[in-house]
């Protein structure tokens, strides 16, 4: 038995689904010798482990039949499956259960429930124990813990996605994958430049999709997480509001591959403008400026700002 | 009418005109207007200097004059006008690269005159041109660098005196007819040609002489025509937009598209009127070495660029063109400020201001999102840019109560006013600059009346062609350490008046495109 509340490893779920939906289909009740040959890959070992598992949560059932042992699935009836619980166990399950991979808040379980808090805090520990249900801390307020049933998989917008690791959200991550996205942009907005004098061409060759770039990036091999499409698109768009990329969108034909729908193209452009006046002169940021007068504490002869530029 | 505005037009008047004017000047700023009397007592000056400073203004275009409420004349400053003292350098600058050296010289007389005869412009010119380089220029030439620059309206005439009641002297009444704003008067060019020779000045000259030797354009003013140079300047900053998105044949032909549009239309209007393309493939053909050809891709990129700089209005006939002044304005308004934004608070900030401004209104939350930055950095940023007034917050309370926690606050920016603040900071770093500049040559007084007078000796050393032994010992009065210390002076000062004219290049296009948006 391992009850010693381990993680439970990748493969052993995955084994553990593997004989639920074998029992499924069998819904009189799988022998060994059937299960050895549906499952294969496994030693004897491992599926016992996974079968002891799912006994020990309460979902699976063995059966004798003659001298075979016979495996049956449990019928997965909310009340079976807090078998043994009381009233308290089952409403607070239940809701738990509504709240699918969004989780719930522990404030809502109380209000959903009318129970007192010692009470849910209770129940929820010894859900928790039975491996029915799991915390999972939430990005978006980091004290925040939600539930949710054990089995399911936490919603993007509790983990964050791909850019948060452990509620924290991974800025400098952001940050390097934007600066190569406009590495790669400016990179072919040169190149484009180089290859050809028509403007049009030129222009044409200088936008790439989003991917591409999805492509160059995975390429790079700087993520350890697998990024989608999707999360190169937010971290381009964070390069339009820095105003060095542009976006348009065309309908892209339809190719073996593709459905034909939007292709986002993106290219690097030039700023209008190399920097403003007042920008050069040390006025421009200062942080002084308002007690800045002439014959003031501060003033524009004895500034030290002016100072260190005009020395410069 | 803000501070720092007037600030700076105070000591713009101090550095042109003197301590006077200034103080006329600022006093009118401070009281809007006033008539004469009122001036005596609170400047406390003599009359005649009142008058003097007066002219000058009015002279200048700097001071308009009306009968006030009283009977009195009334003198009011136009502030505006004495900002663009500041611009002088690039009026005359321009009037080079168009014009050569003669026309330079031609708005520089205009400029520091205030208003001249067209008669007396030529043969200062004339003079100086030909003091200047060994074989001088004929009064001819100068004068068809005038009509030139008077045909392309960059100088104007004044208004005249068009009704003056010597029994009640109050104000005259000054009009110009539009007709002939630019007409040009006939002037006897062998009366300059004769004075060129002789040292006095032709002004003087004439004084003495009858009727006969009078030029006909004796009460004829001209004086530049800001308006005209703004235009030039505007469609200068578009250009440089364009090569700098889209190279340099894309500028050449934009400028071409301009040119062409700019004497049938309004200058000012939000687009310039139409040009067909056959129109373009003729100009640039014949102004350029672009071939026909290659014109339409750089049509194309053109309007499609999203600093929108040209527009295409119809298809007829290959297309009909013009060219977006306000959004291309607005493109280079929106950039100057996302640089100020950028290098006063950071690349974040700059990114949140970019965002907001694309997405008009976001909640905290959608902003943190969009712009992939951390809850807490965002929230510390957002906060830094709305209490430097850059963004502005709108409260849309989800109860009755206006409870905070219960309300929304979305964020946007308003353009207008970020440009007018932007400007206010132009005015108040200009006025800094100078005040800087005014005091390392105070602080270096002493010294750099040396050099003169030293320069001075070593000059007419050279004149009475003295041995170099001599003209070495007398540059050696000035000691290395004082050298080191004048060339720094002289760096820090040309440092301080190239960052005085690009200020002003900030300022002109946010002013412009604030009174765009009047
Ligand atoms: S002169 Fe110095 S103190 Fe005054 S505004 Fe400029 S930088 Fe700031």
């Amino acid at each position: 038995m391992t009850e010693d509340g381990k993680e439970v490893s990748d493969m052993q779920v995955d084994l553990e689904t593997r004989i639920i939906q074998l029992c499924q289909q069998n819904p009189n009740g799988v022998t060994d010798k059937l299960m050895q040959a549906e499952i294969s890959g496994t030693t004897v070992k491992e599926r016992a482990h996974g079968l002891n598992r799912l006994l020990s949560q309460d979902r699976l059932e063995i059966l004798k039949q003659g001298k075979q042992l016979l495996y049956r699935l449990k019928t997965s009836d909310n009340s079976q499956k807090v078998k043994g619980a009381d009233n308290e166990e089952k409403i607070v399950y239940q809701i738990i259960e509504d709240a699918g991979n969004k989780g719930i808040w522990i404030r809502d379980i109380r209000f959903k429930s009318n129970l007192l808090l010692t009470q849910v805090n209770k129940v929820l520990k010894s859900l928790e124990g039975k491996k029915l249900i799991k915390a999972v801390k939430s990005v978006s307020a980091s004290k925040k813990k939600v539930y949710m049933l054990y089995n399911l998989e936490p919603d993007r917008s509790i983990t964050g996605g791909a850019w948060y690791s452990d509620q924290d959200f991974e800025s400098e991550f952001v940050e390097v994958l934007n600066q190569q996205c406009f590495k790669f942009l400016q990179q072919k907005l040169m190149t484009a430049r180089e290859a050809t004098n028509d403007p049009i061409s030129e222009r044409n060759a200088s936008y790439a999709s989003s991917k591409d770039i999805w492509k160059f990036i995975n390429e790079l091999g700087i993520s350890k997480v697998t990024l989608s499409a999707e999360d190169i698109e937010a971290i381009l768009d964070t390069l339009i509001y820095d105003g060095k990329v542009e976006k348009t969108i065309v309908a892209s034909q339809v190719t073996s591959g593709s459905t034909g729908g939007m292709t986002r193209l993106y290219r690097a452009v030039e700023p209008l403008i190399e920097s403003t006046g007042l920008m050069r002169l040390p006025c421009g940021v200062c942080p002084v400026m308002e007690e800045c007068q002439e014959g003031g504490a501060i003033s524009p002869s004895n500034c030290l700002y002016m100072k260190q530029w005009l020395d410069y | 009418m803000s501070k720092a505005k007037n600030n700076l037009c105070s000591v713009l008047l101090k550095e042109h005109f003197g301590e006077v004017v200034q103080k006329i000047g600022t006093l009118l700023m401070k009281k809007g207007s006033m008539p004469l009397r009122l001036l005596i007592i609170d400047s406390k000056l003599p009359l005649q200097k009142v008058k003097k400073a007066l002219c000058v203004l009015i002279q200048h275009n700097l001071v308009e004059f009306k009968v006030g409420s009283r009977g009195f004349p009334e003198y009011t400053l136009l502030t505006d006008n004495a900002l663009l003292l500041l611009r002088y350098p690039r009026y005359i600058y321009n009037a080079k690269t168009l014009y050569g050296d003669t026309g330079e010289l031609i708005i520089e007389e205009l400029l520091t005159n205030g208003q001249m005869t067209m008669s007396a412009v030529v043969g200062k010119v004339t003079l100086r041109l030909s003091e200047a380089t060994e074989s001088g220029v004929s009064v001819n030439q100068v004068k068809d660098v005038f009509v030139k620059l008077v045909e392309t309206q960059f100088v104007q005439r004044c208004s005249v005196l068009q009704s003056f009641d010597a029994e009640k002297p109050v104000a005259p009444t000054m009009n110009v007819y539009e007709k002939e704003m630019y007409l040009i008067p006939e002037i006897k060019l062998h009366l300059i040609r004769k004075s060129e020779g002789s040292d006095e000045p032709p002004a003087k000259k004439r004084r003495v002489e009858t009727q006969e030797d009078k030029q006909p354009d004796e009460d004829i003013y001209w004086r530049v025509n800001f308006d005209r140079f703004h235009h030039y300047l505007r469609d200068q900053a578009l250009i440089t937009a364009a090569s700098r998105r889209l190279g340099p044949k894309a500028a050449d032909i934009l400028r071409t598209i301009l040119r062409l549009a700019e004497t049938r239309s309004d200058p000012w209007a939000p687009t310039t009127c139409c040009v067909s393309q056959q129109e373009v493939f003729e100009a640039v053909v014949k102004e350029t070495n672009i071939v026909k050809p290659e014109i339409p891709p750089y049509l194309s990129v053109l309007t499609e660029d999203s600093a929108s700089l040209l527009s295409k209005v119809e298809d007829r006939g290959g297309g009909v063109y013009t060219v977006t002044t306000y959004k291309a304005l607005q493109q280079l308004v929106e950039a100057i400020i996302m640089s100020v934004v950028e290098d006063r608070f950071g690349s974040k900030c700059c990114r949140i201001f970019r965002l907001l401004l694309m997405k008009k209104y976001l909640e905290q939350k959608q902003i943190e999102d969009l712009a992939m930055i951390p809850a807490k950095d965002t929230k510390e940023y957002t906060y830094k840019l709305f209490q430097e007034k850059f963004l502005n917050a709108h409260e849309v309370p989800r109860t009755m109560d206006h409870a905070p926690s219960r309300t929304f606050f979305l964020f946007y920016v308003n353009i207008s006013q970020v440009c007018r603040m932007v400007v206010e900071r132009c005015y108040k770093a200009a006025h800094n600059a100078i005040s800087r500049q005014e005091w390392e040559t105070r602080e270096n007084k002493r010294l750099l009346e040396k050099q003169q007078r030293v320069e001075a000796i070593i000059a007419t050393l050279r004149e009475n062609s003295a041995d170099q032994t001599q003209i070495d010992e007398v540059e050696e009065m000035i000691t290395p350490p004082e050298r080191a210390q004048l060339s720094h002076t002289k760096s820090v000062v040309n440092k301080l008046e190239r960052s005085q004219l690009q200020l002003d290049e900030t300022m002109f296009i946010l002013t412009l495109f604030i009174n765009f948006r009047k």
